[in-house]
């Protein structure tokens, strides 16, 4: 892409949008990473379900809000679940709305019956599994409305998607993290265990997030039509934002803490110190990280007889639209 | 079958925004709406740059994109090829806006007045087509189209950049212009296959 061209940023989705993508994305992957930690570690399965199940509802409610809130015609929104077929949006919405319901059956089932019952621990698990695979398409939802946007060649890659399920799921882990905290402060109450799992697997959640985020914009930077939105995302006017609040605040920083925290067998205030930086950076650093993926979308320029033309997205642009020509 | 289509002759075109005003007048859109706009753009470099003119309106495209966008299925796409927007049953998401490769549906914010507060009896009147909060598009002047007449741009044309017709038709003027003018659509790529043809600015015929 020649590099005097002008690009045209969406102006359509604001920060509404990007705080309902964050606070799903991160109920979801708090459920989905408390549902396999208490697979894996079952003897802190209680705790890990009962975080997640609490901290799911209120985020769910806040973004789907925030939707709302988005929306002209609010009292319409009932029918965003009528074209499933081939609306990622309308998918989305059915998923929201599976996802808070079912994470609401299985939050208000008992764990323990009075008289001993061999069926709940069977039905916890296979609500658990219903639950998490709403929660994973509440992930994907987000990565695949954009991704499917023809119009937005920056977009169009399965690796959106996925980057969206990875980071939900780290931040689903901080979530986990902080709430870990706040419950520490209860007397009696020893979290040091869950703690240092949490943070030793969210070390590995963005080892993977930012491996899946390079190549994501290293495939935008090889793509003639989605190059200007590489390098605005790393050159351009989202490049502060994205090296020190995605990368180094998000990723870097958080990974530090978190496996020093987990490996150096650190205790005490330093244990909580070092939690709660990995907890709130990284959570900023979700934020960001779709803020910037979002704001900087570039839609496709016209080709008029070999020339690039570009469209203005702003629905209060000026009607007739120069641009430069190479 | 029929499906209508429009073809704008970019050599003709002056950019003078009669369509958009005519437009504008036909459908009474509110302050900062517009269903056609004139895009300008510059090629060349100084002495030699040129200006150039193109008029975007809604491409009725044969796979709108914005149909499959749609979760309230608010936009739909007549047997006759018109696409439009259903203001009762969309909910405002802007979903369309974004998925459109031509950036024709709006979003319209707020029915905005040319008046500070003041709506005139044209906007009084006007303004009951239209919902605030909904996306909006140009509609090929459905209500004219239907009584058999064009569309409020093809007779304002001050040039007579634009015609319309039945593209299924192979005796219709714009099936002919298409084919004898190299008529071609913008940004083939993306598959949509648009209702709206452009023809050369610079041809031998002129």
């Amino acid at each position: 892409m020649n590099s005097n061209i002008p690009v045209s940023m969406q102006q359509v989705w604001g920060w509404r949008v990007i705080w309902h993508l964050f606070l799903v994305s991160i109920a979801a992957g708090a459920y989905i990473c408390a549902f396999i930690l208490s697979l894996v570690y079952p003897q802190h399965s209680r705790l890990f379900m009962a975080l997640a199940t609490l901290a799911v509802v209120p985020l769910l409610i806040i973004g789907i809000a925030l939707l709302i809130s988005h929306l002209g015609a609010k009292t319409k929104v009932i029918r965003a679940f009528c074209h499933p077929n081939s609306s990622w949006l309308s998918r989305g919405g059915i998923a929201l709305l599976v996802f808070l319901v079912l994470d609401i059956v299985h939050g208000s089932l008992p764990l323990n019956a009075p008289p001993p019952t061999p069926w709940l621990p069977f039905l916890h698990f296979v609500l658990g599994i219903v639950t998490s695979l709403s929660a994973l398409l509440v992930l994907l939802y987000g990565g695949m409305a954009l991704a499917r946007l023809r119009s937005f060649p920056c977009w169009r890659s399965e690796l959106l998607p996925l980057l969206f399920i990875v980071s939900g799921l780290s931040g689903g882990l901080m979530v986990l993290v902080l709430l870990l905290l706040i419950l520490g402060i209860a007397p009696g109450l020893d979290v040091r265990q869950p703690l240092i799992l949490a943070l030793q697997h969210a070390g590995y959640v963005l080892v993977i997030q930012g491996i899946v985020l390079g190549c994501y914009l290293s495939w935008a930077k090889g793509l003639p039509a989605a190059r200007g939105y590489a390098l605005i995302i790393t050159r351009g006017a989202y490049s502060v934002t994205f090296w020190v609040g995605v990368v180094v605040m998000g990723i870097l920083v958080p990974l530090g803490f978190g496996l020093y925290a987990a490996y150096a067998q650190i205790e005490g205030l330093l244990l909580i110190i070092f939690a709660l930086e990995l907890a709130v950076f990284g959570l900023v650093g979700t934020l960001l990280l779709r803020y910037v993926l979002v704001s900087a979308g570039v839609s496709s320029a016209l080709s008029v007889e070999g020339n690039p033309v570009t469209l203005p997205q702003n629905a209060r642009a000026p009607t007739s639209h120069l641009v430069r020509y190479r | 079958m029929t499906r209508y289509a429009m073809v704008i002759d970019l050599a003709r075109c002056v950019g003078c925004d009669t369509c958009s005003i005519a437009c504008k007048a036909e459908h009474a859109t509110p302050r900062g709406m517009l269903w056609n706009r004139v895009l300008k753009y510059e090629t060349g470099s100084y002495p030699h740059s040129r200006l150039h003119f193109l008029p975007m309106i809604c491409m009725h495209c044969a796979e709108p994109e914005c149909e499959k966008a749609c979760p309230t299925r608010a936009i739909t796409k007549r047997v006759d090829g018109i696409v439009v927007v259903d203001n009762n049953r969309c909910m405002g998401c802007r979903y369309c806006v974004l998925a459109c490769p031509y950036a024709s549906p709006r979003n319209l914010d707020k029915l905005g007045s040319y008046y500070e507060d003041y709506l005139t009896p044209f906007e009084k009147m006007g303004f009951a087509r239209h919902k605030a909060g909904t996306a909006e598009k140009c509609d090929f002047c459905l209500e004219r189209v239907e009584r058999g007449m064009e569309p409020a741009c093809v007779v304002s044309c001050v040039a007579k950049a634009r015609f319309f017709g039945n593209l299924d038709d192979p005796g219709s003027e714009v099936s002919r212009l298409i084919k004898e003018k190299a008529g071609f659509v913008l940004n083939p790529e993306m598959n949509t296959e648009p209702s709206v043809y452009y023809l050369p600015s610079v041809r031998g015929d002129r």
